[in-house]
């Protein structure tokens, strides 16, 4: 019946729709080798230069070579990667210390297992407060008065820290007038902020890249701001870290899949030091959205982030970290003390040694590494 | 046809009553004491004004509400095994065609319902399409009908099952009057092929009432009871020539006479 | 006894041209010309409070109040040309063009989305036929229905992409769960409509039939309940899209419309018009669910009478097509 046929025919191209809905893409994982360790990695947020060290560990191969099958797991807005550890989403996560430490407190005290920090990428902070020149901001002591952008959720600490060094209330509007600041440079770039928070490798490049209405760039370069480096004042916080489950740990074959995990990362990151357009590449072809010039960029400053590394790659300096663990102390980002276990150094000297050993040629320290110049592109392309 | 005590009663109702209770919690009496019995082949009209329960005497019959007390059967047996056993088909006011069904597709609907076979189905839609003459139409949805056609269908439909009783609740009262009486000859003459079927016709139409019928059963409100039965005694086949007879006249005043008398 | 002529359906048939230019102003011409001036009116309120912007420098002054007009700014509000730019040019050197990669991202999202908006729908039939069935069931379960709707799934999606990470391996798995949870509600509030807004004869000649329980809700009441459910996927389609893009943020997935939107904002001072060029093709992956939701409808409920503007145009839209396809209208 005419009827009946129809009703088919509808049905058929609804299961085609469905069916074709619910295909697997195509491009996801073929056989995995066998005998490899599966291991996640959970990144603070989307895919950028900021991870390309993991990229490079994967696509050269190094974590492989190292017995560990590696997938990396993007982070995004709504999600910390401390929840995503916790929950036993992945085995490592990649975030900063102070946020680490709330979240470990918070856990701990739930009669949960913790984040351990097992290494320590970013020897330095890459947050800076800019201003433009004729605000005649040059220092802290400068924000007296003004509007001044921060980040909250724990990210606002640093400056608090580097004003209460200057006798300035941040609570207090009279001293200086803290507004909490979106992600994107906008109210900055609109003259609605006299100073601004801005990450060297995100948005110190955004003010850069900008083009004005009718076409103009640069619009700003470099001597059109000042520069208010964290690091210098003394109140910076760690920032990228390599951190696992406490309970995980305390297995013996998972600190071997640990100190594998970050042979293979700590190359990951070498090679992005001494190859940083391959690195882009691999983070370009992860986001087809990125911009070449953008992410060329943040390499290059992630690369000042972690190069030189004194005490090796991925070693953590004991003296910063008790000095973010005070200043999350002294904001009430924790109510008590971080304790000992919150990090170890163990695991991470033992894949410097191992790294040295089986590399003896490899630099591990990049004392004598030279920045590179970087063009900036209008928008960043 | 008006020898109807000869034949056997189909319908024989006793002492019947319904109350309702309304929404501010009175009690209402919709029937009472209603006492009629219906042979097998007669052409009965329900006529009345309204609020005198003649559409509730035909759903009680129908077996769609249940009365309160007394005695209805059919065929020998109470209204509800009536029901159960498919005894009659059902003609509302609305043709309550299912705008989803082509109208070969609603003829179908009881014939579904019963779990004809396919093949029965096809061939007793068909033929009731051809009886009511909309062939033609049988791929059309309701939409694509006038009244007048889709009445026709849901007769059609009614009649689908060959039930030996059929009930019409003003079927053609929607209707223009042009169609309504091209449609009145049209029952006549479905009604005419089947000589074993029993119509009960609800209506508020008077000419309507006496054409058609072999018994006008004059009902009155308030509570609603039987007030008078009267004949129809006219010649069949009925025809043009059936209105224009005295007899058809006096017939039509003499019911008019009677519901003046229970309206007042 | 003759055969009856319909009025309705022999009117002496006008002209052919006629015919068809009454067909365009009632149908198709009607709705496109509605379409075409509303756009035209969002287009010219745009650029035009961008123009007096420029023109009053940003300041706006009444009297003694004084109105800053800076959201106006290129920053703020790019130019339609700007943004019909930067959909056609390519957002990464040497890179497609942005519309390619979106579209792309849009045929991902819209993949999830289908799945999503598919197990939600079947999920709201369910509850719908369930509730139909039994009082007790509905009066229990419906208050959590009501109440599943009022949790925020901005809160919810990153517990479940967790969730789904954990017991699956695999964070895809959750994202059309969140579509579902946001798709499942109107359908089984209008499928309970449908099914129980019948008409009280209706019900009666299935009752003289002495039809079960199972055949009046086969033949009567959800053929009856399925305009409404189509009433309710209109709604759910383009809400499945949103659904998922906030299901796919906080998993990072650069595959999809999420991922777009999440990296143009963040770097939207280097190009805002990129986000409103994604924002734009968002719309449309919305308004293309929702025209295939359409699109079938008409395909399913040929009974009705052409009642409102969409179906028209659709009706004259697809006969035109099924003199190509005949497989479409029989």
């Amino acid at each position: 019946m005419k009827h009946t046929r129809k009703g088919l025919v509808l049905l058929i191209m609804l299961c085609l729709v469905v069916v074709g809905a619910f295909r697997p893409s195509a491009e996801h994982k073929t056989a995995q080798a066998q005998d490899l360790t599966p291991v996640r990695l959970q990144l603070k947020w989307v895919t950028q230069a900021q991870f390309a060290g993991y990229y490079a560990a994967l696509n050269q191969g190094y974590y492989e070579e190292a017995g560990l099958d590696v997938e990396i797991i993007p982070g995004g807005p709504d999600i910390s990667p401390q929840q995503v550890l916790a929950a036993g989403g992945a085995e490592f996560a990649i975030d900063w210390a102070g946020s680490a430490l709330a979240s470990r407190e918070q856990i701990v005290n739930g009669g949960g297992s913790g984040p351990v920090n097992v290494a320590q990428i970013f020897q330095r902070s890459g947050m800076r407060e800019i201003a433009f020149k004729d605000s005649g901001i040059e220092t802290i002591e400068d924000l007296e008065g003004k509007n001044v952008g921060v980040w909250f959720a724990g990210n606002e600490l640093p400056l608090f820290a580097a004003l209460v060094a200057n006798d300035l209330d941040p609570e207090d509007p009279n001293d200086v007038n803290v507004v909490a600041q979106a992600f994107d440079m906008v109210a900055f770039i609109n003259g609605e902020l006299d100073a601004a928070a801005a990450m060297t490798y995100n948005e110190l490049a955004q003010v850069l890249e900008f083009v004005g209405e009718d076409g103009t760039f640069p619009v700003y370069t470099l001597d059109d701001l000042n520069i208010i480096d964290l690091n210098e004042v003394g109140t910076a916080m760690l920032e990228d870290g390599i951190y696992a489950n406490e309970d995980w740990l305390a297995d013996e074959a998972n600190q071997a899949t640990t100190i594998q995990f970050l042979v293979a990362s700590f190359r990951g990151w070498i090679y992005c030091r001494d190859n940083p357009s391959d690195c882009v590449d691999y983070v370009l072809a992860e986001g087809s959205a990125l911009g070449v010039g953008h992410q060329t960029w943040q390499m290059s400053e992630i690369n000042k982030l972690i190069w030189p590394s004194e005490l090796g790659v991925g070693q953590l300096d004991p003296e910063l970290w008790t000095r973010t663990a005070d200043i999350a102390l002294t904001y009430a980002v924790i109510e008590e003390a971080a304790d000992e276990a919150a990090a170890r150094t163990d695991l991470a000297a033992a894949a410097l040694a191992s790294l040295q050993e089986s590399f003896p040629d490899l630099d591990v320290n990049g004392t004598d590494w030279v920045a590179p110049e970087v063009e900036i592109t209008p928008n960043g392309e | 046809m008006t020898a109807v005590q000869d034949t056997k009663v189909i319908i024989s109702i006793k002492n019947l009553n319904k109350e309702y209770v309304s929404s501010d919690g009175k009690v209402v009496r919709a029937l009472q004491n209603i006492n009629l019995d219906i042979h097998e082949g007669e052409f009965v009209s329900l006529i009345g004004p309204s609020g005198c329960g003649k559409s509730t005497l035909l759903r009680l019959i129908a077996d769609l509400i249940p009365p309160t007390n007394g005695q209805l059967t059919i065929n020998g047996h109470s209204a509800h095994e009536a029901r159960e056993n498919r005894e009659y088909g059902f003609v509302f006011q609305s043709a309550t065609l299912y705008d989803w069904r082509t109208v070969l597709k609603n003829v179908q609907l009881p014939l579904e319902v019963m779990r004809y076979s396919r093949k029965e189905r096809d061939k007793r839609a068909h033929e009731m399409l051809k009886l009511v003459e909309l062939s033609d139409f049988a791929d059309h949805y309701p939409w694509q009908l006038s009244g007048g056609m889709q009445q026709r269908v849901s007769i059609a439909r009614a009649l689908a099952f060959e039930p030996n009783l059929l009930l019409m609740d003003e079927p053609f009262g929607a209707l223009d009057e042009m169609t309504r009486e091209r449609l009145n000859n049209e029952l006549l003459e479905i009604w005419g092929k089947i000589p074993s079927m029993t119509v009960i016709f609800v209506t508020h139409n008077i000419s309507e009432a006496v054409y058609l019928s072999s018994r006008v059963v004059v009902m009155s409100p308030r509570p609603g009871r039987i007030s008078q039965v009267v004949n129809i005694d006219l010649p069949r086949p009925r025809g043009p020539e059936t209105l224009d007879s005295d007899q058809y006249f006096h017939l039509i005043s003499q019911v008019r006479h009677l519901l003046r008398e229970v309206h007042d | 006894m003759s055969t009856v002529p319909d009025s309705q359906l022999s009117t002496p048939a006008p002209s052919k041209f006629r015919l068809a230019f009454q067909e365009f102003l009632d149908g198709s011409g009607g709705t496109v010309l509605y379409f075409v001036v509303i756009v035209l009116c969002l287009m010219g309120g745009w650029e035009g409070a961008k123009w007096l912007g420029q023109e009053t420098d940003y300041r706006l002054e009444l009297g003694s109040v004084k109105i800053s007009l800076n959201i106006t700014r290129d920053l703020n509000m790019p130019h339609l040309k700007d943004i019909a730019e930067a959909l056609s040019k390519p957002s990464q050197r040497q890179g497609p063009p942005l519309i390619e990669i979106l579209v792309e991202k849009a045929s991902y999202t819209l993949r999830l989305a289908i799945i999503g908006f598919t197990i939600g729908t079947i999920i709201g039939l369910a509850l719908a036929i369930l509730f139909a069935h039994s009082r007790l069931l509905e009066r229990g379960l419906m208050p959590y229905v009501v109440a599943s709707q009022t949790v925020p799934i901005l809160a919810l999606a990153p517990m479940v992409i967790i969730w789904s990470e954990n017991l699956f391996g695999s964070r895809e798995i959750g994202m059309p769960m969140i579509t579902a949870y946001l798709a499942f509600f109107p359908v089984t509030i209008y499928t309970l409509r449908g099914l129980s807004d019948v008409p009280p004869t209706a019900l009666e000649l299935m009752k003289s039939y002495a039809a079960t329980r199972r055949e009046i809700l086969w033949k009567l009441r959800f053929p009856n309940a399925v305009p409404y459910i189509f009433t309710a996927l209109k709604i759910t389609a383009p809400a499945s899209v949103v659904g998922t893009i906030i299901a796919e943020l906080p998993t990072g997935i650069q595959d999809g419309l999420g991922g777009a939107i999440i990296n143009f904002a963040q770097y939207y001072v280097s190009g805002p018009s990129r986000l409103w060029a994604t924002n734009f093709v968002t719309a449309m992956a919305g308004i293309l669910f929702f025209v295939t939701v359409a699109v079938t409808e008409w395909l399913v409920v040929r009974w009705k009478r052409p009642s409102n503007r969409l179906d028209r145009w659709i009706d004259t839209f697809l006969k035109n097509l099924g003199r190509v396809v005949p497989l479409l209208r029989d």
